[in-house]
């Protein structure tokens, strides 16, 4: 068995970029008890990526990129705005957000012959596709993100939080699929979730563990990348929990 | 024509890193002509592997309706060898 690490590279690093994201935004997530709106915000950034396609743009083009992105950010005004209207609900309507998003990209794809294809590459993406021309403009996508988000802080507010968790789904559920989007944003903030001191380090820590681990494992395994990150990530985060709790202060 | 080998060797599930590791290999050793793949599949994978064996790769219709040319059973086989030939010089 050969290691071709030229295989391997443009995947990690698309990881360790949504990596770098969803660490801190997911941890906000878990704070707000939102945790299924990367589903319905991802979802929603597809079904714009489904009506560009509808329309007739050519797929993977900045007019498509222009659509997922203006939908992700509807979505996220939206959510915003029900947030503060009917904050003791916002979990379901965020579920249902999601659920007709899902439904509304069935129907607009069930006369569309490549619409199977389309729906499993949303959800499981593929990791491996990640084309590296493309990984500098999601890096500086990404420091972007990352300066507002730390630079602003709480000032940034709930709908600075919205706009910017829009923005950053909208580039990951592209490169790397919804599974692990999720996966990113919840395990590491999950497992984190009781420490007080070192929690973004750590989270970071078991974000990239979990991809570099996963695409190690799919070398020697023979199995896809995505679903084995998916199941590192969560076992590294299990493995976490006894740990953190016994240093953290009582 | 000749299959070399598959990028998706289990159909519905994404190919291993291994595999494609093994396929990338193969194709050093011995380059294919080209990597086809049906109008219904996503591009990005037959892109993937055509840009890093240095290939090209080409699109059939699969179908009537598949591609703007292929109208019926003739159209279908004309515009599919059309499109075969372009990348087998």
């Amino acid at each position: 068995m050969t290691l071709d690490l030229s295989i391997i590279w443009p995947a990690l690093l698309a990881g360790l970029l949504v990596t770098a994201t969803h660490v801190p935004l997911g941890i906000q997530v878990l704070k707000r008890g939102i945790v299924f709106i990367d589903l319905a915000v991802a979802q929603i950034a597809g079904l714009g990526v489904i009506v560009a396609d509808w329309l007739g743009y050519e797929p993977h083009g900045a007019a498509v990129q222009a659509a997922a992105l203006s939908a992700a950010l509807a979505g996220a005004l939206l959510l915003n705005w029900t947030e503060k209207l009917w904050p003791e609900v916002q979990e379901a309507v965020i579920g249902v957000t999601f659920i007709v998003a899902a439904n509304a990209a069935i129907l607009l794809l069930a006369t569309n012959p490549r619409g199977a294809e389309h729906l499993k590459d949303l959800l499981i993406g593929q990791i491996l596709w990640v084309n590296p021309a493309e990984l500098p403009l999601v890096a500086l996508v990404s420091a972007v993100i990352l300066a507002l988000w730390f630079g602003f802080g709480e000032r940034a507010g709930r709908i600075g939080f919205y706009l910017l968790f829009a923005c950053a789904v909208t580039v990951a559920v592209q490169l790397v699929g919804v599974y692990l989007v999720f996966t990113t944003l919840i395990v590491p903030a999950l497992a984190t979730r009781r420490m007080m001191r070192g929690r973004m380090a750590m989270s970071y820590a078991l974000g990239a563990c979990g991809y570099a681990l996963g695409l190690a494992l799919s070398l020697v395994t023979d199995l896809p990348p995505g679903p084995l990150i998916v199941c590192t990530m969560t076992v590294l985060g299990i493995v976490a929990v006894p740990l953190i709790s016994r240093q953290a202060p009582a | 024509m000749r299959e070399v080998g598959a990028l998706e060797p289990k159909p519905g599930l994404p190919p291993s890193t291994a595999h494609l590791s093994e396929l990338l290999e193969q194709l050093k050793r011995g380059p294919a002509k080209a990597v086809v793949r049906a109008a219904y599949n996503e591009p990005r994978a037959a892109e993937w592997l055509a840009e890093r064996a240095r290939i090209p790769a080409v699109m059939v219709p699969f179908t009537v309706g598949g591609t703007d040319n292929a109208k019926d059973l003739f159209t279908l086989y004309d515009d599919t060898l059309t499109r075969l030939l372009a990348v087998a010089k």
